[in-house]
């Protein structure tokens, strides 16, 4: 934890509460808004002042793990900024404020090779420098496990394969659904088999080591300073094994550079390099991998309506390319992990 | 003759697969479609198609119907995208997966009850419409590495109907890509009787033709790009003398289908529409026997199609029916023991007469209204009113 000790400007950025500064010790530059939060500048440091929208106990467990991290000297998450009664985050007119103290950085580029092995490097060591931080109370308290999950979710397609196979299909998402059905569903078994074979139904890789997950890699939530990656947002927090964010980080940049193999046993080497997995967690990694996830995701935004057809079908082509790249690549994956 | 203008909506017809007949009077059209499934990752455009085969045979034939077999044989010429091809990443993936991790746990399990309304939307996979397929030179392929998919369809159909028999015709051919690797073929062929009303069941038995009649067909849930034909099939045919007029009264079950390309870009463009309707006939001035007729005949002509609007089918077609009141082998078998008096008089020579529409006889609407009088009453009256 840090006590800032620097005056206070009397200008006030556009929207920010005047009270919010005046309960901490911030002299800043310049300022400018950046969606839900401000960057601020002085002399020496650089700030991040973020609005939180939702709940706050889930933002308080996510601030206490920051500040558990930064406290044994792990430099892959930005430091929380204390108020002047010491308080991680604050509720002005209503509203939840914290603030971030920021290394200088640069934006995290997923298609660059080497910022997604930082990245593995670091989330290697968050994982493992997370193992002492236990939550006093588990706000997500979620009883399904994952093969529940994707049991239910290939259902759903399934039901979706059906219909459409007795109507006449309206469209090219609809077409590139029925045409690409037994691929991806066939993948999503093989997922669940892995998984099973993992024995994570009877609770083994799945529970056995819960640990603290970051559960969210958007490149907006990472950043590059000279100590390695910055793990931005911890806010989307999440218990449960670490393959879980090792599964989720992988597919999210992975299909940037085509499910490269070579890139992905470095990914994986440079993980290893803080953390370790266990062939039960290897086999369940294997097997979330595989899942298709999307397929269920463009679907789900097509039955409710939440994006625009031609759009989803882009994206659907884009995602059938993907999972033939990562078939293969999985593939060979199974022999070398 | 007089035209008779009458409505009728059609529902649009599943389409099957691999095969969908539609069996009319005099005609049959079958329709034969493929999917194949190319062993590629993604087409890049379907270049073009050549017939290399069409055979048949009629390996049966009896009692007014044909069994015709035969061979069916294409090459697709299509080209494969290249490995340098495929640039398109999706860069938004990483924001897709966090949210997709988000909402695994929390969406509710999908039911076909509450998903929005499905949209039409025109694909943006190429397709061709032809009526016919010209020879192509396969060597201006093989140097531009396009591949060719070969495709050998069997096809089997029955053909009903009196008349001179045809040769079938391919009449329709449609190609398409119909999703990243998958090359859909329709193929409608015709088999057909030229109607002949001289042949020698109609000419023995007593025949009617029915005044031309125009329909206007109304096809819901599609748009027509062309109309390839319109088919009538009857069945469950029964018959009563009207007790009014004491005419014959025929009843039957009709179904109306029309074939045409659809206008709806993607997918299946042979599409087929049918309506299932009762048909009610009354044979004025046709004599009527003391018993019914064993057999019932009738031939469907379409004299001409329209296509009015992107919905909508005008459809001009002339019906002769024939009724034989004993079946040709058995009377033939049955002459020697009957008596000159039984078969003379009911069974005369062969009548093709075209009649004017059933109108109404003067007072009859008057009778109708007047529900107290009897029978024999009105029958009084309207011949007083004929001495007038």
């Amino acid at each position: 934890m840090r006590s800032m000790g620097i005056e206070t400007e009397k200008v006030i950025p556009e929207g920010m509460p005047a009270e919010l500064l005046a309960q901490y010790n911030i002299n800043f530059r310049s300022c400018h808004k950046q969606e839900n939060a401000w960057y601020v500048e002085n002399e020496h440091d650089s700030y991040l002042i973020y609005e939180h929208q939702g709940n706050t106990e889930k933002l308080e467990t996510a601030l206490k793990w920051q500040d558990y991290l930064t406290g044994r000297g792990f430099t892959g998450v930005p430091k929380v900024v204390e108020n002047k009664a010491g308080q991680l985050y604050v509720i002005v007119e209503g509203r939840t404020f914290f603030i971030n103290e920021l290394p200088s950085k640069v934006e995290f580029n997923g298609k660059k090779a080497e910022n997604l092995l930082l990245a593995a490097e670091g989330l290697g060591r968050l994982h493992e420098t997370s193992r002492g931080f236990y939550i006093d109370k588990v706000i997500n308290n979620k009883k399904e496990s994952w093969p529940k999950i994707f049991q239910e979710r290939l259902t759903s397609l399934l039901t979706l394969f059906g219909m459409l196979k007795q109507e006449r299909v309206r469209n090219d998402f609809e077409r590139l659904y029925v045409e690409n059905f037994d691929f991806l569903y066939s993948q999503g078994q093989e997922a669940l088999q892995k998984m099973v074979m993992a024995g994570c139904g009877a609770g083994h890789a799945e529970h056995s080591d819960r640990t603290m997950l970051v559960n969210s890699f958007r490149s907006r939530e990472l950043a590059v300073c000279d100590k390695g990656v910055l793990f931005l947002n911890l806010r989307e927090w999440d218990t449960g094994s670490k393959t879980n964010d090792l599964a989720l980080f992988i597919n999210s940049y992975l299909p940037l550079h085509r499910w490269d193999q070579g890139l992905l046993r470095k990914i994986m080497e440079r993980y290893r390099k803080n953390n370790s997995l266990n062939t039960c967690e290897n086999v369940f990694l294997i097997g979330q991998l595989r899942f298709p996830s999307r397929y269920w995701l463009y679907t789900y935004q097509y039955l409710n309506g939440l994006n625009s057809i031609p759009e989803l079908t882009q994206q659907f082509k884009s995602y059938v390319h993907d999972c033939y790249w990562r078939d293969r690549c999985l593939d060979s994956m199974e022999s070398w992990l | 003759m007089r035209d008779i203008k009458s409505k009728c909506e059609l529902e649009l017809d599943p389409v099957f697969y691999p095969w969908q007949l539609i069996q009319g009077e005099g005609e049959t059209w079958l329709i034969l479609r493929q999917k194949k499934k190319i062993n590629t990752r993604e087409i890049k455009e379907v270049r073009n198609i050549s017939l290399d085969m069409f055979n048949w045979s009629v390996p049966y034939k009896q009692d007014g119907r044909s069994l015709y077999r035969g061979k069916i044989k294409f090459t697709v010429y299509y080209m494969d995208k290249n490995e340098d091809d495929f640039n398109v990443t999706n860069e938004e993936a990483a924001d897709e997966e966090s949210c997709c991790r988000q909402l695994l746990y929390t969406a509710k399990a999908f039911h076909p009850e509450n998903m929005k309304k499905r949209e039409n939307i025109p694909s943006a996979f190429s397709g061709t419409v032809l009526d016919e397929i010209k020879p192509i030179e396969e060597q201006s392929f093989e140097s531009n590495g396009v591949a060719a998919w070969n495709t050998e369809i069997p096809w089997q159909a029955w053909l009903y109907g009196e008349g001179e028999e045809q040769e079938p015709k391919v009449v329709k051919i449609h190609v398409g890509q119909v999703g990243l690797r998958t090359i859909l073929l329709e193929v409608v062929i015709r088999l057909y009787t030229k109607p002949d009303l001289r042949l020698a069941r109609f000419e023995k038995t007593k025949s009617m033709l029915l005044p031309k009649e125009e329909i206007l067909y109304t096809i819901k849930e599609d748009e027509i790009q062309e109309v390839i034909g319109v088919s009538v099939n009857r069945a469950f045919y029964s018959s009563s003398v009207d007790p009014l007029t004491g005419c014959l009264s025929l009843r039957d079950l009709k179904k109306t289908t029309v074939i045409f390309v659809s206008a709806k870009k993607g997918g299946e463009k042979i599409m087929t529409a049918s309506s299932l309707s009762n048909e009610h006939t009354k044979m004025a001035g046709f004599p009527v026997p003391l018993f019914p007729p064993a057999v019932y005949r009738c031939l469907n002509r379409v004299l001409d199609i329209l296509k009015v609007d992107s919905d909508k089918v005008l459809c001009k077609n002339e019906c002769l029916w024939s009724l034989e009141y004993e079946i040709e082998d058995a009377k033939e078998q049955r002459e020697e023991k009957l008596t000159p008096a039984a078969t003379a008089g009911d069974y005369g020579p062969a009548q093709v007469q075209a009649v004017v529409p059933l109108r109404k006889r003067p007072g009859e609407k008057w009778l109708k209204n007047n529900e107290k009088r009897s029978k024999t009453q009105a029958k009084t009256g309207m011949l007083l009113k004929i001495v007038k």
